[in-house]
């Protein structure tokens, strides 16, 4: 049989590869399995060209170095609180396993961490990692709503002089609409400190998606050799956490219960007569139109609104 | 459909241009309208403006209002055996809608198999089956976008026991099989050149000159035996000798330097392409002597 009867056909050789590129414990341990599998199908001589210089297996690693630590530079820039929280080493470990339960699926790897919330909250492959830090899963959903807040969809903001021409008889009905940047998160444990410490102390604006540069800043900044300076909460503190982007920039900030209660209302297209009501029966008819009015004219004031049907 | 635009031939000459990355997004608004950018044109990653909406696709429509713009996707997926990726083509047909680029560019290579991406451009083998299959998909994506698109040639580390043909005759084959353009990336055919033992200038010399819309200009690393297409560096030495051999040739050709990690401040990309531009004037004036 000749080498080139050998070779695979393209798809069976791109599926090696695939194989060989993304696995965990490396493409020599990939090699090895399928020879005690007595495949001789994978013998990489046959297919991958060694020379002089470098084996094939040393060849095909250099693309496996590659994927890994291209996708965990990705990831360190979109979770960069929980990657200083966790540490190098348990970074690395919850990347690998994370990609190993989730390949990246999409082609863009803006999206590769898309499901680093979900893995950490509910996989079974992630209860040693949920055992170990239990707050991760809140930290890596506040991070991944920054990360969704800079490139949502484009909308001008309901400005005070649109506000201004709304007729008195009208405000009861009026429908608000909020921004697609915005979003409100529950969270069991006080991450948003973390992110918060992250960062006061890099005295980073609160941009989503920093480069890779400033990620590496980021990190030299809040870390020193052998430590942490990032201290996960001891314990869970419910919160809600409100994320929004204005004029090209991502912030977010606490928010109380209610507040929240009300933003979420007002994303399910429920009306300022509504929102008043709800505020007056959480609060009390004399303390309600204070409460209203100062977070109503934040609303306004970060551009979480966005102009509404009159 | 048959297609109307022009032919590869007949590529607009850009003069020289840069990667537009967002580290120098500032920098670019505050000069640009002062008439103060030092480069000609830019290169967008198609990726990295399909999203919905924010600062990056502001700052695309602002650059475009002041430049020409090519887009540069890394994501086609060409060489893959996975069916091409209709939602990316319809992201990529948006953006197209959106930026109207001078061009559009992908890879020959593949980036993904049965829906899951290696986002890292790997090498196909260079085979007549290779050749059909590839040039049948660039086939389609062109008649989709109504456009030719450029392939570019990519860096590689490993080659594979079943190549018939070289990758020059390889590259060749698919853009006349396809009646694609050509992205010349000569920074790739110096690493790829040395980490498989032929000489670039056989290569730069059997490109078909009238396909080359575009020349990419970078720098790369060392790694052992190896070189690594990082980007990470000055263009060096030797690629500028093996970039004035090709324009020698080719005559001017538009002209981008890539810079994509460790990325320096706008001025160091200026003088970079300062130097292509150099280059190019040089040629140009060497030729017209010789003429005249």
């Amino acid at each position: 049989m000749t080498e080139k009867k050998r070779s695979p056909d393209l798809a069976a050789l791109q599926r090696r590869l695939w194989q060989l590129i993304t696995a965990p414990e490396g493409a020599a341990s990939v090699l090895r399995a399928t020879q005690t599998a007595g495949d001789s199908d994978w013998k990489l001589a046959d297919w991958i060209v060694s020379d002089t210089q470098l084996s094939a297996l040393q060849r095909v690693e250099v693309y496996a170095n590659a994927y890994f630590y291209r996708i965990l530079d990705c990831l360190k820039e979109d979770y960069a609180a929980l990657a200083i929280a966790v540490g190098d080493a348990g970074f690395h470990d919850l990347v690998t396993a994370y990609l190993l339960a989730h390949p990246s699926r999409h082609p863009s790897l803006r999206h590769v961490g898309a499901l680093l919330e979900e893995f950490l909250a509910r996989s079974p492959r992630a209860a040693p990692f949920r055992r170990r830090w239990p707050w991760a899963a809140d930290l890596a959903r506040l991070e991944w709503a920054l990360v969704n807040s800079f490139d949502a969809p484009d909308a001008s903001a309901l400005t005070r002089e649109e506000l201004a021409r709304v007729p008195p008889e009208k405000w009861e009905t009026l429908e608000l609409r909020l921004h697609d940047s915005v979003q409100v998160l529950h969270l069991d444990w006080p991450v948003h400190e973390l992110r918060e410490v992250l960062e006061r102390e890099s005295k980073a604006t609160r941009l989503a998606h920093p480069s890779a540069a400033a990620a590496a800043d980021l990190h030299a900044l809040v870390t020193r050799p052998g430590e942490n300076t990032l201290t996960p909460p001891d314990a869970p503190k419910p919160s809600s956490v409100c994320v929004w982007r204005k004029a090209e920039r991502v912030f977010w900030r606490p928010v109380d219960s209610l507040e929240a209660e009300l933003l979420t209302a007002a994303r399910a297209g429920a009306s300022f007569g509504a929102l008043c009501q709800r505020t007056s029966e959480a609060l009390g008819a004399n303390a309600a139109p204070a409460y209203a009015a100062a977070r109503f004219q934040r609303w306004v004031a970060d551009a979480l609104l966005v102009p509404c049907q009159l | 459909m048959p297609l109307s635009p022009p032919r590869p031939s007949k590529a607009p000459f850009l003069g020289v241009g840069v990667g537009l990355r967002p580290v120098h997004y500032a920098d670019i608004l505050e000069r640009a309208p002062r008439g103060e950018l030092g480069v000609d044109w830019f290169e967008a990653l198609s990726e990295n403006y399909m999203v919905p909406g924010g600062r990056p696709l502001r700052v695309l429509d602002r650059v475009c209002e002041f430049a020409p713009v090519v887009l540069h996707g890394v994501s086609l997926n060409l060489g893959s055996v996975d069916p091409l990726d209709d939602n990316y083509l319809n992201e990529l047909t948006k953006l197209v809608t959106r930026a109207k680029p001078r061009w559009i560019s992908d890879h020959l290579c593949w980036t993904g198999v049965d829906g899951r991406n290696l986002h890292d451009l790997i090498p196909l083998p260079q085979t007549e089956e290779s050749v059909r299959h590839v040039a049948a998909r660039i086939a389609r994506v062109q008649d989709r976008l109504g456009q030719r698109i450029a392939v570019e040639n990519v860096s590689s580390y490993l080659r594979f026991t079943n190549d018939s043909m070289s990758e020059w005759d390889f590259l060749t084959a698919i853009a006349e099989a396809s009646d694609c353009g050509i992205l010349l990336d000569v920074n790739n055919v110096c690493v790829s050149a040395h980490n498989h033992g032929f000489d670039p200038r056989v290569y730069l010399d059997a490109v078909p000159a009238q396909r080359v819309f575009q020349i990419h200009l970078a720098g790369h690393s060392e790694a052992g035996p190896l070189r690594i297409d990082t980007h990470d560096h000055p263009v060096p030495k030797e690629v500028w000798s093996l970039y004035e051999y090709t324009v020698q040739r080719m005559g001017p050709v538009s002209t981008l330097v890539e810079w994509d990690d460790k990325i320096p401040s706008f001025n160091v990309l200026e003088a970079e392409a300062a130097r292509a531009r150099a280059v190019l004037a040089r040629i140009s004036h060497q030729a017209a002597a010789a003429a005249s």
